[in-house]
């Protein structure tokens, strides 16, 4: 690729992944399965107008260049037209699960068996290896090449009502199956009896992925190309106490289970604080929309499928409270530990009325069952001015290292 | 070695050998505001194999179509693997594969259009957005052609050529945000047609949104509009329809089963022209039919890929395995959700309801198969009082249990929404296109919040 040298300003991104999976349900092992896929990305300037090309033909590199020049020629002038400007040379390899052969996948399943053993029937179970390569080069000479690989596992298991889900992607940690089915297992377990309280305002703590969903219209919002399009509620928000003095939030290069090294624009990871207690600090941005707003790139470029946009690398959020009192606090009230993805919120309101097949009621400190049928709602912006707990135990996935958030919010049952 | 001559090579070893391949090129432009922000061209091309050995499947694919013997390799041993430690075995079922060569059906090809044209109609359609309040207007238009071919060891050798074409508008104003979506199994001939009427539309929803309130939480007997029926029947109905939750066990209906009023007939059906979710030839080679999966209220078949058909007694076959890509293994999924027409106007669900809601546009939604509770979002909804229809509040969000609300089906009219309609539906990490053709159903007693 380096002999690629033309007067041309262009940068690629080309992208390697090898997975192997295989998956086991009630009736024993599914299919197996192997992918291979490669694809290219090049983005080419040419005066104050850009062109991308994606490709699954990795030789067609110079093809691709000379393309999204053309491609380039023909579009439209751009005002804040984002740069190519990166020169690093850096090369990253990290193999973690080089013990973890096609055998070892298999072994897992049996293993889950053995755990579950009497226990709980497995809806699905599926045990993921993936090694991927990413390649960034630029007209500049700016060469990175960063090697990894990583596991991924999804265990569902229940029958009627009773449901345990639990997903986990590693790329440094050691696999513990026995704790990722503990998961499961407790929610299941605590699914055993049918709870109904009444419909009204309770405390309800938010785990994990349902804190994730329910907290999605504050990450819309602190994203560079959400204040660009006019969408982000803190787009005048700089420096200013628009949420609770118990959020910070943190977009954190550094967390154990992060794998974020450079952009896609070549741009070196950072560490970025987004919310200090409560106070807006920053946005994520990449080259377009720090250019476009003025402010400091924070190196968060991620795709190019649609449109070039950035997205976080490992969102950090943790508190002082333990989640075990934050339970037994509550007279009243609920826990959620997974919610339907967002859905149904509505990021720019900050609006959510969402169910689950996970939602239980909590009374004088513990759990007393599932609540099926019951629907939570709210808005995320308002309730995430007031006063809040957050847990400190967090758990570290890729992506987002958090824990558990309570919030006051209408409980509706059907 | 071609497919033929690996189909031929493996055949003697396995009960079946599959080939999938696929070559597909899409363009997709963005405009903001006044400016381009993005033209972006892709081509992918990919491959794979699936082989069924001792009563186990293997897969594999690639990107690389240098590999193709590498890949059949892979899938052999895989399936051979797994045969050794899978005790339920799939035992494979006759039935007759075809050969057949389909073309893409469309009028303009998208390809054939010089890029400043398209930039033009792009620009000159966001330009078309013209509210005073408006903080921002994004227009993505995209097209796609792919040329798919399926062949197996049982004389299957499907080519198959498809188009897709959609416009999606996406404005803010306030703390409001409407989108609004045109797209098609065809070409650039769905860009012809009166757009300032679709403009006129997202602004006057945007404007009533902005002077909304939010809806009272609470029980009502509502009416709703296709695209939210749409969603109903395929998020809480459909999922729960499709075969592989029936060998996982993860559905709460069965086969036989009396869920709903004799007045509802549902059907999958591929077959609809130009619907987003239609297709000729399903993924595994099984030619695209109507598949009646209720019948009168009462279940009597559910959507089955080969493998799920192989494992699943008493299943009729449908034409409904389905993948996001070469790389994906096909599974049961939906194309496009079509409810049987009713006997009542769309007025006449709005005159029977006392103090109810009409709510209309789908903005997301989910079912949990195994325990039929479900939850979706509506963009708005209109006060029904004594039968006419009131203020409007913004945003409404349906829930419940399955089961329930089949059983409170009140009313199905005959008006059906717009065949421009449809989304992208995701599953076990597969995401496909699929639409509805489904009228206003009135329902009594859900669960609304805001």
């Amino acid at each position: 690729m380096s002999e690629i040298k033309s007067k041309i300003e262009w940068e690629a991104i080309i992208q390697t992944a090898r997975s192997h999976s295989i998956s086991m349900d009630i009736k024993g092992i599914d299919t197996p399965v192997s992918n291979n896929i490669t694809s290219i990305t090049v983005r080419a300037l040419a005066d104050n107008r850009q062109g991308i090309i994606t490709s699954n033909n990795i030789n067609s590199l110079k093809t691709s260049i000379m393309q999204a020049h053309k491609l380039a020629k023909l579009s439209p002038k751009i005002s804040n037209i984002p740069s190519i400007s990166s020169i690093a040379k850096f090369s990253k390899k990290e193999f973690n699960y080089n013990y973890f052969n096609e055998k070892k996948l298999v072994e897992s399943t049996e293993e889950i068996k053995s755990i579950l053993d009497t226990k709980a029937p497995i809806i699905e179970f599926l045990a993921k290896k993936v090694k991927s390569k990413v390649i960034y080069v630029n007209y500049l000479g700016a060469k990175i090449e960063l090697e990894n690989d990583a596991l991924g596992f999804e265990l569902a298991i229940g029958k009627e009502h009773r449901l345990g889900t639990n997903s986990s992607m590693l790329i440094k940690k050691k696999p513990n199956l026995k704790e990722f089915a503990k998961t499961a297992l407790f929610q299941y377990d605590c699914s055993k009896n049918l709870s109904k309280p009444k419909s009204g305002n309770y405390p309800v703590i938010f785990c994990h992925d349902a804190m994730l969903n329910i907290m999605s219209p504050i990450f819309f919002s602190l994203k560079g190309d959400s204040v660009c399009e006019n969408k982000s509620r803190f787009i005048n928000s700089i420096n200013k106490q628009d949420l609770s003095k118990d959020l910070t939030i943190i977009d954190d290069c550094f967390e154990k289970n992060n794998k974020s090294f450079f952009d896609f624009e070549g741009n070196k990871s950072k560490k970025t604080v987004l919310v200090k207690n409560g106070i807006v600090k920053s946005f994520i941005h990449d080259n377009y929309t720090s250019e476009k707003l003025k402010m400091n790139n924070t190196n968060n470029s991620a795709s190019m499928v649609i449109k070039p946009s950035t997205s976080f690398n490992c969102i950090s959020i943790k508190g002082n409270d333990k989640l075990s009192q934050m339970i037994k606090s509550v007279k009243e009230g609920f826990i959620i530990y997974g919610t339907y993805p967002d859905h149904t919120i509505n990021s720019t309101t900050g609006a959510f009325g969402q169910n689950s097949s996970t939602f239980y009621h909590i009374k004088n400190g513990e759990i007393q069952g599932l609540c099926k049928g019951y629907v939570v709602m709210g808005n995320s912006y308002e309730s995430l001015k007031k006063p809040l707990e957050i847990s400190k135990e967090t758990r570290n996935d890729i992506g987002a290292n958090i824990g558990a958030i309570k919030i006051n919010a209408k409980i509706l049952k059907n | 070695m071609n497919y033929e001559q690996l189909l031929k090579k493996y055949e003697p070893m396995c009960e079946l050998v599959e080939y999938w391949e696929s070559k597909s090129n899409k363009e997709i432009i963005v405009q903001q505001n006044k400016e381009l922000k993005s033209y972006i061209k892709a081509d992918s091309s990919g491959f794979s194999a699936r082989m069924l050995v001792n009563g186990c499947f293997g897969f594999a694919s690639s990107s690389n179509l240098a590999k193709k013997e590498e890949v059949f390799k892979t899938a052999f041993k895989l399936a051979k693997n797994a045969s050794l430690i899978k005790k339920n075995k799939t035992i494979i079922k006759d039935f007759e594969f075809h050969k057949a060569k389909i073309k893409s059906e469309i009028k303009i090809d998208p390809f054939n259009i010089d890029e400043s044209e398209k930039i033009n109609f792009l620009k000159d359609f966001n330009n078309s957005f013209s509210l005073k309040e408006l903080k921002n207007s994004e227009t993505t238009i995209s097209f796609s052609k792919n040329n798919q071919i399926y062949a197996n060891s049982k004389f299957a050798e499907i080519l198959q050529g498809s188009n897709y074409s959609q416009i999606f508008s996406d404005i803010t104003a306030g703390n409001e945000n409407v989108h609004n979506i045109r797209r098609a199994k065809k070409g650039y001939e769905l860009f012809n047609f009166n757009y300032n009427e679709f403009v006129k539309e997202s602004e006057d929803k945007i404007k009533r949104l902005m002077n909304s309130r939010l809806a009272n939480p609470g029980r009502y007997n509502i009416v709703i509009d296709p695209e939210i029926s749409g969603t109903f029947f395929h998020e809480a109905v459909g999922h729960a329809l499709e075969a592989d939750c029936v060998r996982e066990k993860s559905t709460c209906i069965g086969l036989g089963e009396q869920v709903s009023t004799e007045e509802l007939t549902l059907y999958d059906n591929p077959t609809l022209k130009d619907y987003w979710g239609s297709y000729s030839y399903d993924a595994e080679g099984i030619k695209s039919k109507q598949n009646m999966l209720i019948n009168k209220g009462k279940i009597v078949n559910f959507m089955n890929d080969l493998s799920s058909y192989f494992d699943v007694n008493g299943l009729k076959k449908t034409s409904n395995a389905r993948m996001q890509s070469v790389h994906n293994m096909p599974i049961p999924r939906m194309s496009n959700t079509e409810v049987k027409s009713g006997k009542y106007s769309k007025q006449e669900l709005i005159e029977q309801i006392k103090n109810g809601l009409l709510v209309k546009g789908f903005s997301g939604g989910a079912v949990e198969p195994i325990t039929g509770v479900f939850s979706f979002k509506a963009d708005e909804a209109f006060l029904i009082k004594n039968g006419k229809i009131a203020n409007s509040f913004k945003g409404a969000s349906l829930s419940g249990d399955l089961k329930q609300v089949l059983k409170n089906i009140t009313g199905i009219s005959n008006e059906f929404g717009s065949p421009y309609s449809g989304g992208m539906c995701g599953k076990k990490g597969q995401s496909v296109p699929v639409s509805e053709k489904v009228p206003y159903i009135a329902v009594r007693d859900i669960n609304v919040g805001n």
